[in-house]
């Protein structure tokens, strides 16, 4: 029995479980892309690379290997839009410091003052999510997040402000972070 | 990816955040995501490979 146990539908990489050993398979999915692998590498692929766990068995590989076939070819003949709110996270997760920076700076200088809530949360939830340094938030060039939001923006905008303090936090004091 | 190819793609989430794209472009920067994403899976191969 075969069991897809993680996937990728980006890419159509996927762990698959064939009675208890772990393979990683991806695209053309030929004998030598078959990866052994473990359940461990199969885990933290989900926790830091963004798999999706799966639960889905096989009857054999032809069957396995249709579902993936289809799952990539949704995947790559969707012709919705995705919200910016789903790829900004990804985009930024290792974009270099001073352009997170500058980006935060274009937040506090340009959406804000704009009233621009929608588009200010949408790229501050990105900047929390991503990997960032204490310093981005308490640089004197741009100012905390917290300070820029609580002096520019009128009531009203307590999203705006109570994500900018979480990513303080969560910069500042990351072992304490409760996000 | 080089720095000045992340201010361009920056700057596309940015504008795409506040609405200011055509569906296709905001089409290029969501590619620009998976293209992303997808490198930094490619290192799950080295990763197992080396354990």
């Amino acid at each position: 029995m075969l069991k897809i146990i993680a996937i990728a539908s980006e890419d159509g990489w996927a762990f698959v479980d064939r009675d208890g050993e772990v393979l990683l398979i991806k695209p053309a999915y030929s004998q030598s892309n078959l990866l052994a692998t473990s359940r461990a590498s199969a885990g933290k692929a989900i926790y830091k690379y963004r798999f999706e766990a799966m639960d889905e068995s096989f009857p054999d590989w032809a069957a396995l290997l249709e579902f993936l076939r289809r799952r990539l070819s949704e995947r790559h003949s969707k012709e919705d839009v995705a919200p910016p709110g789903e790829f900004a996270p990804e985009i930024l997760e290792d974009a270099p410091k001073e352009l997170k920076a500058k980006l935060l700076a274009r937040i506090g200088k340009e959406l804000i003052p704009n009233r621009e809530w929608k588009a200010a949360i949408v790229l501050l939830k990105a900047l929390q999510k991503s990997t960032g340094t204490p310093e981005l938030w308490t640089s004197p060039n741009y100012g905390s997040p917290s300070c820029v939001c609580s002096t520019i923006a009128p009531k009203g905008c307590w999203d705006v402000i109570s994500i900018a303090g979480s990513c303080l936090r969560k910069w500042m004091w990351p072992n304490n972070s409760q996000s | 990816m080089s720095v000045s190819a992340y201010t361009r793609v920056t700057d596309l989430v940015f504008e795409a955040a506040r609405g200011a794209l055509s569906d296709g472009e905001v089409k290029v920067a969501g590619g620009y995501a998976d293209v992303l994403k997808s490198l930094r899976r490619s290192s799950i191969k080295l990763e197992i490979v080396n354990a």
